[in-house]
């Protein structure tokens, strides 16, 4: 039974892997998008938005 | 040709200023992740064939579930987008859809590692698995459809299409292990698994659903906000100086 851990080890390691991952994907596409709207509005002064 | 939305309703559209109400959401589904997983790591008995290989279950199984509950969420953005043909519902389509692949693609990766010690090989052409290779490579086709295509009406109309045909195949692949004699075990339930595993499969689902609704709110906003930028500065071209 031993020998089999190492896959539940690694199961978990790459469940771990992939969500962090996804999750610091979101935060720099948020951090960009939020960029952008912050330049547009600036560009668009003038209107109301 | 482009959307046109009205600017000052759709930024007035979008949730909470900061989204700090969304990230609390995001701590408390890590947080409920965790402790899932701990209880059900520590609390269930080891399988009397698999031992504790079945431990395994509590990630796959959920990333399962919540694969096609966000290809669920694709098809019926997909529809209304289809049908009203409002832009959010094309962005909240694009933002399930990429989620989906992911838990998608976690899904394949987990099962091969318990297929390996399990059935000894990582990868086999079973039906339950190449049917769900294929709604990966559907799912990653969309979102390269999505990023090749710059017309945002063109891309949201061509994104429904494959969308749609794309989450049909989640009934074939749920349904792959009744219908074909497969060597993929039947669909792992609380209703087809021991008891002793039912609590922590079902907590682990839960959990993990949790995350699923907060990636793709958080993806959603974000798309809104790469969108409405977009339109200012479409807006402040056309008016010029």
């Amino acid at each position: 039974m031993r020998d089999t851990n190492g896959f539940v080890v690694a199961a978990y390691l790459v469940m771990w892997i992939g969500l962090i991952g996804y999750g610091l994907r979101l935060f720099r596409v948020t951090r960009e998008a939020r960029r952008q709207l912050d330049d547009a509005s600036r560009e668009g002064k003038g209107m109301t938005v | 040709m482009s959307h046109a939305v009205p600017l000052e309703r759709d930024r007035a559209s979008l949730p909470a200023t900061n989204g700090r109400w969304l990230d609390w959401f995001g701590v408390i589904a890590v947080v409920a992740l965790i402790a899932s997983q701990v209880n059900g790591v520590l609390t269930s008995p080891p399988d009397r064939d698999m031992g504790h290989l079945q431990k395994i279950m509590y990630v796959h199984v959920p990333s399962a579930w919540n694969a096609f509950i966000a290809f669920f969420v694709v098809a019926i953005a997909s529809l209304l987008y289809l049908w009203k043909g409002q832009e959010k519902h094309d962005l909240l389509a694009a933002s399930a859809a990429e989620v989906g692949t992911l838990f998608t693609g976690l899904t394949l990766a987990l099962g091969s590692i318990w297929g390996r010690p399990t059935w000894g090989v990582w990868w086999t052409w079973d039906p339950r698995l190449t049917s769900t290779a294929v709604l990966f490579l559907t799912f990653v086709g969309y979102l390269a459809l999505r990023s090749f295509v710059d017309d945002s009406e063109r891309r949201a109309q061509w994104s429904a299409a494959v969308g749609l045909l794309g989450a049909l195949n989640v009934p074939i692949v749920y349904m792959s292990v009744k219908w074909w004699r497969t060597l993929h075990q039947m669909q792992s339930n609380p209703s087809t698994v021991d008891p002793e595993y039912v609590i922590g499969l079902r907590t682990n689902g839960i959990a993990v659903l949790l995350l699923l609704i907060y990636f793709i709110m958080k993806r959603y906003r974000a798309a809104r906000m790469e969108r409405l930028a977009e339109h200012l500065v479409e807006r402040a071209a056309l008016e010029g100086p």
